[in-house]
């Protein structure tokens, strides 16, 4: 009962400890001055005497946790008469402090949910790249249809664009050429000088027996420096650049190509300007049907000249095509009437005259050269795989049906 | 959007929602305040039924039982759950806002409030809703037993059984855990609470004098006791005579609140008998080698370590700081919240 009784009481000084042993010692010297046993103190705090032998020897890592190895320190403490405090304090200067439960064994891993920012923001993104590539592929496979639908039209600005462009060229060309006696030649040019570098030639030079070696001499001499001179004109334009440098030459040509020269006289004076910068727009893209169209036959320009003086007058203008190959042919007028709905055959000539507009549809275009008061129109600017679709306006223009 | 905006410049709190103090802890800096769930509603003003805050915490409980007709000194959690919601609400709030003190944002905190192990959850809805109330982020519920043998640095996560015995103001619980779970507890509604009214009944049975809450509060704290010791302390208390009307006063000692504590005492004896009764035996025989911890504040009375020690014939500890364990715990549980996420240990 003297243990209780130490309880209630001021406790006894005590030296201060210098190590868990040392404060084992202490609390064991306090039991035997109040002759008690081990067994004793672990029946009084209900622990084992092995736990309090533990205590005992300091040797209070083999104890559950420091929660408890201080709880059965205080009450040893109390029971022999000791300060609990003093000692707790030296304790817990010596005490290797077990690590505390922080690590949650059994916590679980968080489990992934579809609603966890991550997770939503990775559906987010694959959904936008989903609706981003439909939405790309729906907007270019649109834009191929569009352009299907619109390269026609396209083209056409595109041919308006280069006529402008290349208007400089015939209008530098043509007030040179208009101090040539014989301005209205150069409408004619693109036919007759053309043949001079090629077996074209040969009838050209056949066809003016007076002076055609003096003509075609300077001729070819001029082409030099015409080439080098206007080097904005295309392959096309060599013939009309005798013209331009020396204004003498003019006349040699005039001379070979007298019926031409003929027909045109009339004409020059209303068309002077513009049918060359038609000409000129309409030859630069290609050449080659053009070169092609003079050299292969030379001869259709004359039967269809002696054709405008008459449609003049009428109003009524002959729009002429000539077929290489097969072609489909559709030709409408104004009034919509249906001037040629057919498939026109190789080889074949087929003339048409209505009321202006013209509206025309050719397939196989290539094969297909065009003309219209004898003037040959360029309408590859017009044709989309091969077909050309356009229209001809009263003053002999290309235009978008 | 906003409220995480404001939270960066909160601090997670934890609180302990006791039916006779609130605590709080906040991570890092540990327990900042420990006042007693009282608020004082003053009643009228401006619209009949209106009621306003006229002071809350330590203010508040000097008020209790000494208010004019237009105060109310409420306690509004009883048993360990909310009593009043609206007073609780304003109440955490008051608290939350002291906690941050004055800031240039309104403080949105993550809150890990404890709840009783006996709670319904109706009770527990009803809690977090108060916390949400007063402006928490995100709430946590812990069971109180749970926190508190954390916050006594039991080693929970152990596969060896731990005991606790929570005795709080409303409630005791007392719980067996092992591997972070708690295997079995139980909570009775005794506690602090129960031991004042025991000692206003004693002392108004034998001294025929009525004394309020607050003095039987002092003499429990005084002379309290739970197992008969050598030493008989006294103290002189005044009250109101029964017969005469008048106030007297009279001596009490340490025996006679002995007597007087018996009842609630022996229920929780009860409690804890139960619980060992019904412990696997794994578990039974782990708090038999090592004990029960106590904490709370009814772990404070004087002997209550030593009668249940007599009466159970297992070694019993009080925790170090009893009154904290429980909010420290929370504090501890927040922490592994902040790490892992919440896991087994909080309830939603």
């Amino acid at each position: 009962m003297n243990a209780r009784a130490a309880r209630d009481e001021t406790y006894v000084e005590e030296a201060t400890v210098s190590s868990l042993q040392q404060l084992g010692e202490r609390l064991r010297q306090a039991r035997e001055a109040h002759g008690l046993n081990v067994q004793d103190i672990a029946a009084r705090l209900h622990l084992s005497a092995s736990v309090v032998a533990t205590i005992e020897n300091g040797a209070f890592e083999q104890l559950p946790a420091a929660t408890y190895a201080r709880g059965y320190m205080r009450a040893y403490a109390h029971l022999v008469g000791l300060n609990p405090e003093s000692l707790l304090a030296a304790y817990d200067q010596y005490a290797t402090q077990p690590p505390e439960l922080n690590p949650f064994a059994s916590t679980p891993q968080p489990q992934v949910k579809s609603t966890d920012l991550p997770v939503r923001m990775v559906t987010y993104a694959v959904i936008a790249i989903v609706v981003g590539l439909l939405g790309a592929w729906l907007w270019q496979s649109q834009e191929l249809r569009s352009v299907a639908s619109l390269s026609v039209p396209k083209w056409g600005a595109g041919s308006d664009d280069q006529s402008v462009v290349t208007e400089p060229v015939p209008t530098g060309v043509s007030p040179q050429a208009a101090s040539a006696p014989a301005a209205g030649s150069i409408d004619v040019l693109p036919a007759a000088p053309a043949p001079p570098p090629d077996t074209a030639a040969q009838p050209a030079a056949g066809h003016a027996p007076p002076g055609a070696e003096v003509a075609t001499g300077p001729a070819e001499v001029q082409v030099q420096p015409a080439v080098t001179q206007q080097a904005a004109a295309t392959a096309a334009h060599p013939p009309s650049a005798p013209v331009s440098p020396d204004g003498a030459s003019v006349p040699v040509w005039a001379d070979t190509g007298r019926p031409i020269s003929n027909t045109v006289e009339p004409m020059s004076g209303p068309r002077l300007a513009v049918p060359p910068a038609e000409g000129a727009a309409t030859a630069t893209p290609s050449d080659g049907p053009l070169a092609e169209r003079s050299m292969t036959d030379p001869g259709p320009l004359t039967p269809a000249m002696p054709a405008v003086p008459e449609a003049t007058p009428g109003g009524a203008k002959v729009l002429s095509f000539e077929l290489a190959e097969d072609a489909w042919l559709e030709v409408t007028d104004a009034e919509d009437k249906r001037l040629y709905y057919n498939m026109g055959r190789q080889g074949s000539r087929i003339s048409v005259q209505g009321v202006m507009p013209y509206r025309v549809k050719v397939g196989n275009a290539p094969a297909v050269s065009v003309s219209f008061e004898g003037r040959p129109l360029d309408i590859s600017a017009f044709s989309y795989e091969s077909v050309a679709r356009f229209s001809v306006t009263p003053d002999g223009f290309l235009a978008q049906p | 959007m906003f409220k995480k905006l404001r939270g960066l410049f909160s601090n997670d709190l934890s609180i302990d929602l006791g039916t006779a103090n609130t605590l709080i802890y906040v991570r890092g800096k540990g327990i900042v305040l420990n006042e007693p769930s009282v608020v004082a509603v003053r009643k009228g003003g401006s619209a009949p039924g209106h009621r306003s805050i006229a002071a809350v915490g330590v203010e508040a409980k000097r008020m209790l039982g000494r208010t004019p007709e237009h105060i109310d000194a409420i306690r509004p959690m009883k048993d360990g759950v909310i009593a009043d919601f609206d007073v609780t609400e304003k109440m955490l709030q008051h608290f939350i806002h002291k906690v941050h003190g004055e800031r240039l944002f309104k403080p949105s905190p993550r809150i890990l409030v404890c709840v009783p192990c006996g709670s319904t959850q109706v009770e527990r809805r009803a809690i977090k809703d108060a916390a949400l109330g007063a402006g928490a982020r995100q709430v946590y519920l812990l069971e109180e037993p749970m926190a508190a043998a954390i916050g006594a640095g039991m080693p929970v996560s152990d596969p060896r059984g731990s005991m606790v015995l929570d005795i709080g103001g409303g409630t005791s619980e007392v719980a067996v855990i092992s591997l972070n779970g708690i295997v079995y507890s139980d909570s009775v509604r005794t506690g602090g609470d129960k031991f004042d009214e025991a000692i206003v009944n004693y002392v108004r049975r034998n001294y025929g004098s009525l004394i309020g809450d607050a003095t039987a509060e002092r003499i429990k704290h005084e002379i309290g006791c739970a197992y008969p010791g050598n030493e008989v302390r006294e103290i002189e208390i005044k009250g109101r005579n029964l017969a005469e009307g008048l106030p007297r006063s009279f001596t009490l000692n340490s025996n006679e609140t002995l007597e007087a504590l018996q009842d609630p005492l022996s229920a929780i004896v009860r409690a804890v008998k139960a619980a060992l009764e019904k412990t696997p035996p794994e578990l039974g025989a782990d708090v038999a080698e090592r004990g029960m911890v106590l904490t709370g504040g009814g772990a404070l009375l004087r002997d209550l370590d030593r009668l249940l020690m007599e009466e159970t014939g297992l070694p019993v500890i009080v925790a170090e700081d009893p009154l904290t364990c429980v909010a420290r715990g929370g504090g501890r549980v927040l922490e592994m919240v902040e790490e892992h996420g919440p896991g087994v240990l909080v309830l939603e």
